[in-house]
């Protein structure tokens, strides 16, 4: 590569280099203090290392590249160039009827070259394929988050309905994006879908322990526990995070399930002295390594006295809320559970300014990052049909602390054996999106169901979760069977990192 | 004719909405796009006729070209395109970049590049696409027609 360049070579250089993904070849194209505009997409980015993270995350993203320079025009330390680019972006599968995920545009760039260097990058291109600015449907049956203007703001454009709230799930970025924020710098996510089963009263803990599955004879305020609620044979009804925030108080920070319906039917019986209900108290997730820097100026409690599992009330940007170091990121992160919805949002703008230094991305649960940490989630309508040990939740089962729903039918389990399990896949290929469950099976045809499938952004491959015959061996190759084919899949332990 | 000159010429009768002029500028069989919104007119006639349609629904509109660079017979600006639509009660502003590509002197083809996000209700339709009546009238009833497409069209 020449050492001085002319702004045209300049233009076909950063071309070249980006049609082959050579990241390492872009970095000496540009100034130190160079600016890339993207002012089609109000974006603008400062400096070569800034420059250099977002163009190393774009070609992460991205495969199968091909840029055509149709003109190019040079005056001075000016060049223009019109061209036309296409590539097929990674880890968003393609459409279930096999039509390839595709990202084209035609688009205009400018270079400035000052010294051999760019100075300044432009680039008029469309973002419209890329961040889709309408969003589904809403209904009013769907409750929503206290969150739901904060969301808005931040570009939301897919809901997941959850607990019959809407639960917002894809913004304007790509996966490439959002797994680099949540892996290497910090991302906000609405949970306010995900409700809490309050328990109030003398006999707080101990009905808490009558509904789900883990002894709790040693849980002390401050505490929190990630267990099973099951049905009375067996099956899982969702697997909460129980949070003990003061004495006589518990939460149960629960997935999609009507867990405080099933908790007030059973206080009914009259056998506990205890109150029920589910509070106006909406979660918010700040997951990423900076999660800490984000809540320490805004937290009155010291934040790092927050032990994995444990959590702490306390005030966050002068609102009242309860802190928890738990999360569903499979990495370092904090939940925030204001204590009302009253001031939710001056909560969430406290948050988006302290991330402001750590470029704090909003995004929806990300599940790719999830699976590759074998962090699910299972809901009794959908994903359940199992019992905890078929999940590999066996260690959270205590079948002798004393009475609680489906002991017996789980004790029976226990002693039979469990007839399934949960693994983990090398699936080969690349994957559609897991609309509803891939059956597959092994060579002597015992059968199973894929239930996650994901593009693992640290392997490099598709991965996926699956429950299948206990006889299913580690090591093992099965046939699984999605929209766009049959690939095989190599059966391994979880979690993948 | 010379691309730096057609390109000024283009915006010249682009900000005085002057239809007929700018017809004039294009070569018989000239394709006038917006690629980024998949939107293209072919053909003088259809130009004159899209363009039309546009400019009835501007009160304003004018570019402001920052810089602009010819090669041989291709011209690349950049700027800002500025508009003030009667529906709207602000005007709007938005970068864009402009490619002119001529041929014995006549614009052959020209592309400007629009973002479509931020101004959805506009671009959602059709801006300058010719309905089948303008079709077979080019002239004359076009101005008379509705600027939107009723809702669904």
């Amino acid at each position: 590569m020449p050492s001085a360049l002319t702004p045209r070579q300049a233009i076909e250089a950063y071309c070249s280099a980006f049609a082959r993904r050579a990241a390492d070849e872009i970095g000496p194209l540009f100034a130190e203090n160079a600016v890339f505009d993207l002012p089609l997409q109000d974006g603008r980015l400062h400096g070569r290392e800034q420059i250099m993270r977002e163009t190393r995350t774009a070609l992460r993203g991205l495969k199968n590249i091909e840029v055509v320079l149709d003109h190019i025009t040079e005056q001075g330390s000016t060049a223009f160039a019109e061209g036309y680019f296409h590539g097929e972006p990674i880890g968003i599968p393609p459409h279930v009827d096999g039509r390839p995920a595709r990202l084209d545009f035609k688009f205009v760039a400018v270079a400035v070259v000052e010294d051999g260097k760019v100075t300044r990058w432009t680039e008029y291109f469309d973002t419209k394929p890329l961040k889709p600015r309408e969003h589904t449907r809403i209904y009013p049956i769907t409750r929503r988050s206290p969150y739901w203007q904060g969301t808005e703001e931040a570009g939301v454009s897919e809901f997941m309905i959850y607990n019959h709230v809407y639960f917002p799930l894809v913004y304007h970025h790509s996966p490439a994006e959002e797994y680099a924020a949540l892996t290497e710098r910090v991302t906000l996510w609405d949970v306010g879908c995900e409700r809490q089963t309050e328990i109030a009263g003398p006999d707080a803990v101990a009905f808490a322990s009558y509904l789900t599955t883990r002894d709790l004879a040693k849980l002390k305020p401050g505490d929190c526990r990630y267990t099973i609620a099951c049905d009375p044979e067996g099956q899982i009804i969702c697997d909460p995070v129980l949070l003990h925030p003061k004495k006589d108080l518990i939460w149960l920070s629960h997935g999609d399930a009507d867990l405080t319906l099933w908790a007030r039917g059973i206080a009914l019986q009259g056998r506990y002295e205890v109150e029920l209900r589910e509070p106006d108290v909406a979660p918010l997730q700040i997951q990423g390594p900076h999660a800490i820097e984000v809540l320490r100026p805004l937290t009155e409690a010291p934040i790092e006295q927050i032990g994995f599992y444990k959590c702490v009330t306390t005030r966050v940007a002068g609102i009242e809320a309860v802190v928890s170091r738990t999360g569903w990121s499979g990495g370092p992160g904090y939940e925030v559970f204001p204590l009302s919805s009253h001031g939710a949002m001056d909560l969430w703008q406290a948050l988006r300014e302290a991330g402001r230094p750590f470029e704090m991305m909003v995004v929806g649960p990300i599940v790719d990052r999830a699976v590759e940490k074998g962090v699910t989630d299972t809901a009794y309508h959908s994903n359940s049909g199992m019992n905890p040990y078929e999940a590999g939740h066996g260690r959270l089962v205590d079948l002798d602390k004393g009475e609680f729903v489906g002991r017996d039918a789980l004790a029976r389990i226990a002693a039979e054996g469990p007839k399934r399990k949960t693994v983990g896949l090398f699936i080969e290929g690349d994957l559609p999106r897991l609309e509803w469950y891939w059956p597959l099976e092994d060579e002597r045809g015992r059968a199973g169901e894929v239930r996650w499938a994901v593009h693992s952004w640290a392997l490099d491959r598709s991965i996926g979760i699956a429950l299948v015959d206990a006889a299913v061996a580690i090591g093992e190759t099965v046939r699984l069977h999605h929209p766009l084919g049959s690939p095989r899949a190599t059966v391994t332990d979880l979690p993948f990192l | 004719m010379t691309t730096a000159p057609a390109l000024q010429a283009y915006l010249d009768a682009f900000a005085a909405k002057n239809v007929e002029a700018v017809a004039a500028l294009f070569a018989e069989g000239a394709v006038y796009e917006l690629p980024l919104l998949g939107q293209r007119l072919v053909g003088r006639r259809e130009i004159e006729a899209g363009l039309a349609r546009a400019f009835a629904l501007a009160e304003r509109c004018a570019f402001e070209i920052s810089a602009a660079q010819s090669s041989g017979t291709a011209t690349i600006a950049e700027g800002r395109l500025k508009a003030k639509l009667h529906r709207d009660r602000d005007p709007v502003e938005m970068p864009a970049a402009i490619v002119l590509q001529t041929r014995d002197g006549a614009i052959a083809r020209l592309s400007t590049y629009l973002d479509a996000r931020p101004y959805r209700l506009w671009s959602d339709g059709p801006i300058f696409a010719v309905t089948r009546r303008s079709r077979k009238h080019p002239t004359g009833s076009i101005h008379a027609e509705r600027p939107h497409a009723p809702p669904g069209h």
